[in-house]
């Protein structure tokens, strides 16, 4: 430091020298800049926990809602269903009358075969009043058969459907088909049945439980070439047909994760300004939704989302001066007498001073993602076109924020960010509740600066890819 | 109250003790900032920094210089590093400025104002070695530690500081070129 003059020279000038600052100054702000310094850190570790134990949580209660549901309901019979309306949602009525009165037969019709076995009567019983239930007393006997054959075959699939035993199927199979012929009587029938036939059984569970029982009626259960005439029976709709509306089975609510980045390049080749910018800007965006499907093809949703946005950039600043250099000489002319003259040069130099220095902003912020999507199908794809508005607030500002013709710092004051996407592209269905979205879009990114009282904004082109899950 | 009183009370939070600090101290280091940043907000952002920074940590303070010479050390070093975080590139003008002599004197004849007017319209590239080497006092060697820049360049950044100085000071007095 002894061998530097120029700080002996400026030291005393410049230590005691001051400079005021504006009204935004002051030791109040500072010391709540200070307290919410320290409040954020205490602020956004409890906030982090909080979303990922509601993601944790969410995703809790969607595995335990789903093991619930799948307990009331044959996801593969309901689903072919749902999506196969064609399906005639016959073979299934009941009439109460009928019912009754076939009962009663079914008990005469005990009495006479003189079942000793508590158990045996009760299953009997059930047996009797459950096939008196499902069929019409004035249809024929093959379709009555025919009803109690599609319960039978509708009972195997619940019962595919709730992991339990499938032995007994055969059996009641065989017992159909090695009735069907003979049978006069559905209640003789049903009476001369074993007890401890697994069919009992089975319906007996038919009858107990109603979320078991799937209306739609499956195609005939047998072997060769179905009759479909034979399944043509024309029974009145019951009220389990109106209970069961399919479409209260179809889930219209999903979740998307979606992540979704792009960039933008600026450069100023043409030298129109005196500070020429090139820049790349880039943002790469995280979003969680839940959606709902609000049919014809539209679907609406909100979450929360997070995203980053980034640019890195060179100015370059020419300035041209004219710089004069004189240049001087004697010369002696030795002819007496000696005389000196002295010769002055003068030239004039352009020269071009260049500055250039990087620069470089970010802006960080958390947003609500207000999401409209449209689906439809273009030829034999399925596409979906998609607006989002992202009103949000930024966590971080900081840098130098550019355009083509100038940069300048922005502050540091958190203030309010708002983006707005628009997107179209194929949905690509993975498994049946999985669905792939690959999304070209554009993007809109902007938020206020607080410090120069201006908003600033781009639109920047990317590619987004959302994972969407029905519940 | 003495400067060990004064760190004492901003270390318990007194805030009679933490005014006073700002009173006292605020406006230098504003002088101080507004050196090393572009513009005025910029400097009353780092100033604001700078006071947190000296509030937190003026617990680590241990009275080896004294109380103005660390605040001024831990705002210059705060300066830096956001120059830092802009990536200043340390070249601009061509070598051709060295042919012109620097009289040391130059700035005698100036008032403070005037110098601080100079040295703001420097490059952020000068104007940062300038008031680091000049006016703060670190060695070359420091700079480049501090910059991560080598010394050398920070030697012809000052050199190239002083010569872009005394052009604009010529101007400043007419136009008068060295010959």
């Amino acid at each position: 430091m002894q061998n530097n003059p120029f700080n002996e020279q400026f030291k005393l000038r410049f230590q005691d020298l001051e400079s005021p600052f504006s009204e935004n100054v002051s030791f109040g702000i500072v010391m709540g800049k200070r307290k919410r310094k320290k409040r954020r850190v205490i602020f956004w570790i409890p906030l982090t926990l909080l979303i990922v134990l509601s993601f944790c949580g969410g995703g809790y209660l969607h595995f335990k809602s789903k093991g619930i549901a799948g307990l009331g309901k044959s996801p593969a019979n309901q689903r072919s269903f749902a999506k196969n309306p064609s399906i005639p949602s016959k073979g299934f009525s009941q009439d109460q009358k009928i019912m009754a009165q076939g009962s009663e037969q079914a008990v005469d019709q005990r009495k006479r075969q003189n079942h000793s076995s508590p158990k045996s009567d009760l299953n009997q019983r059930n047996h009797a009043l459950v096939i008196k239930s499902n069929i019409k007393g004035t249809k024929t006997t093959k379709h009555t058969i025919s009803g109690i054959h599609h319960h039978s075959h509708r009972f195997q699939n619940t019962l595919q459907s709730n992991g339990k035993t499938l032995k007994l199927i055969p059996s009641s199979k065989d017992f159909i088909y090695s009735e069907v012929k003979g049978v006069a009587d559905v209640t003789t029938f049903a009476e001369n049945t074993n007890p401890s036939n697994p069919l009992v059984t089975i319906i007996d569970l038919l009858q107990y439980s109603k979320p078991l029982i799937d209306p739609k009626g499956i195609s005939p259960y047998g072997f060769g070439i179905a009759n479909p005439l034979e399944d043509q029976v024309e029974i009145p709709e019951g009220e389990y047909e109106t209970q069961w509306d399919p479409t209260i089975l179809e889930s219209r609510w999903y979740t998307e994760f979606c992540i979704n980045a792009g960039s933008m390049s600026m450069s100023d080749l043409q030298g129109k300004t005196p500070m020429a910018i090139f820049g790349t800007q880039y943002h790469a965006n995280y979003q969680a939704l839940v959606l709902k499907d609000c049919g014809r093809g539209f679907m609406i949703g909100a979450g929360i989302g997070y995203g980053e946005w980034i640019g890195n950039g060179l100015w370059v600043k020419n300035v041209n001066t004219l710089r004069m250099y004189v240049d001087s000489h004697d010369i002696v002319v030795l002819i007496p007498p000696v005389q000196t003259i002295r010769v002055r040069d003068t030239t004039f130099v352009n020269e071009v001073i260049s500055s250039e220095g990087k620069i470089h902003y970010r802006v960080n912020k958390f947003s609500i993602p207000l999401a409209f999507y449209y689906q439809t199908m273009l030829g034999r794809i399925s596409w979906r076109a998609g607006l989002q508005l992202n009103p949000g607030f930024t966590t971080k500002i900081e840098g130098e924020y550019f355009n083509n013709s100038e940069y300048f710092s922005i502050g540091k004051n958190r203030s309010f960010n708002f983006d707005a996407k628009v997107s179209f592209g194929p949905r690509i269905a993975l498994t049946q509740h999985w669905t792939i979205i690959l999304e070209p879009n554009m993007m809109l990114q902007s938020f206020y600066d607080r410090s120069n009282k201006r908003t600033n904004g781009k639109v920047l082109t990317g590619f987004g890819l959302s994972i969407l899950h029905q519940f | 109250m003495t400067e060990k009183e004064l760190v004492d009370g901003c270390i318990r939070e007194d805030r009679i003790c933490q005014r006073e600090l700002w009173d006292r101290y605020s406006k230098k280091l504003m002088s101080l900032c507004i050196r090393y940043c572009n513009n005025q907000e910029e400097a009353e952002d780092a100033l604001m920094e700078a006071y947190i920074k000296i509030y937190d940590n003026l617990n680590k303070f241990k009275f080896l210089s004294s109380l103005e010479t660390w605040m001024r050390r831990v705002t210059v070093n705060l300066c830096i590093n956001k120059i830092r975080a802009r990536k200043h590139i340390w070249n601009s003008i061509s070598d051709d400025e060295y042919r012109i002599g620097f009289n040391d004197n130059t700035f005698e004849n100036l008032q403070v104002q005037q110098i601080l007017k100079l040295v703001e319209s420097l490059p952020v590239g000068y104007r940062t070695i300038f008031n680091l080497y000049a006016i703060e006092g670190y060695p070359h060697k420091e700079i480049a530690k501090i910059l991560a820049i080598d010394e050398g360049t920070s030697r012809s950044q000052f050199s190239k500081a002083r010569k872009a100085l005394q052009l604009s000071i010529e101007k400043l007095e007419g136009g008068v070129m060295p010959s």
